[in-house]
């Protein structure tokens, strides 16, 4: 086992019942607090959406997200309260575990809530 | 006349709405639509009675007048990227919709001479490691008259 194989076969499942979702990295206006986006990147990831705060549709929910290394790219490992867009939705990354394998970036699991 | 409980949460609603650089307002959610910042929430909070009840000197069993109080927390929700800037934006919006809600005529009138809007501060939680979502927590009390009239549909 190694971390290419490792990272290969996540690829092949999240490309088998994956979904596309954008990442975002976001930057503040320190004198008006308008948000803009500063870096993005668009890649495949499994989620499952659970926990709902609300019944209302388009309200908060938690959502675990996996996504492979493969196409973060420059964007890099994700970092706590970047965004992730799914469907048109953005929430908040409020947890992130990136997974190593022999020194070797091969999984990040996500958990958002938006 | 209207009910003025929900006269007054919904000219909030309208009041922080106008509040320049509030990019959305919602009521009684945990966020609003699209996480958009700067933004208002506002929870309708509690009603309560401000005075006990005098009772009726004729013996009534219901009191026809009381004099509520209602505390609504108004949410200031902003984004910052190291916190600092956050303190200032969280500092500039709590002015902003302070002063918009104290002298906002419709909710002056809306207490009537009898009653007031009180500012009673504020709070801000404690955020979150690495966080960059931060809010400010405002509390206003409304005291006003409530008369049973005003429950008619």
């Amino acid at each position: 086992m190694t971390p290419g194989t490792l990272i290969a076969r996540l690829d092949a499942a999240i490309a088998g019942y994956g979904q596309s979702v954008t990442l975002q990295r976001t930057a503040v206006d320190g004198a008006t607090g308008g948000v803009t986006v500063a870096a993005e990147v668009t890649c495949p990831a499994k989620f499952r959406t659970f926990g709902p705060q609300d019944l209302g549709a388009g309200e908060v929910q938690d959502i675990s997200v996996v996504i492979s290394p493969t196409t973060l790219g420059t964007f890099g490992v994700p970092s706590r309260d970047d965004r992730i867009v799914i469907g048109g939705d953005p929430s908040n990354i409020e947890q992130i575990a990136p997974l190593y394998y022999g020194g070797q970036l091969v999984r990040v699991n996500l958990l958002c809530r938006g | 006349m209207a009910d003025q409980r929900e006269a007054i949460l919904s000219r909030l609603v309208a009041v922080c709405g106008a509040v320049a650089g509030i990019n959305a307002v919602d009521r009684n959610r945990l966020d609003v639509a699209g996480m958009l910042r700067p933004a208002v929430i506002i929870l309708d909070g509690a009603e309560t009675v401000g005075l006990p009840p005098a009772f009726d000197a004729r013996g009534a069993t219901v009191s026809h007048e009381q004099r509520m109080e209602l505390r609504p927390t108004i949410i200031i929700a902003v984004r910052g990227d190291g916190g600092a800037e956050a303190g200032s934006l969280l500092t500039l919006y709590r002015n902003r919709v302070l002063a918009a809600i104290l002298t906002d005529a419709t909710l002056i009138a809306s207490v009537s001479r009898n009653g007031g809007i009180r500012y009673e501060g504020c709070i801000v939680p404690e955020p979150d490691a690495e966080a960059k979502e931060y809010r400010i927590d405002l509390q206003i009390v409304f005291v006003y008259r409530f008369t049973l009239a005003d429950l008619a549909p």
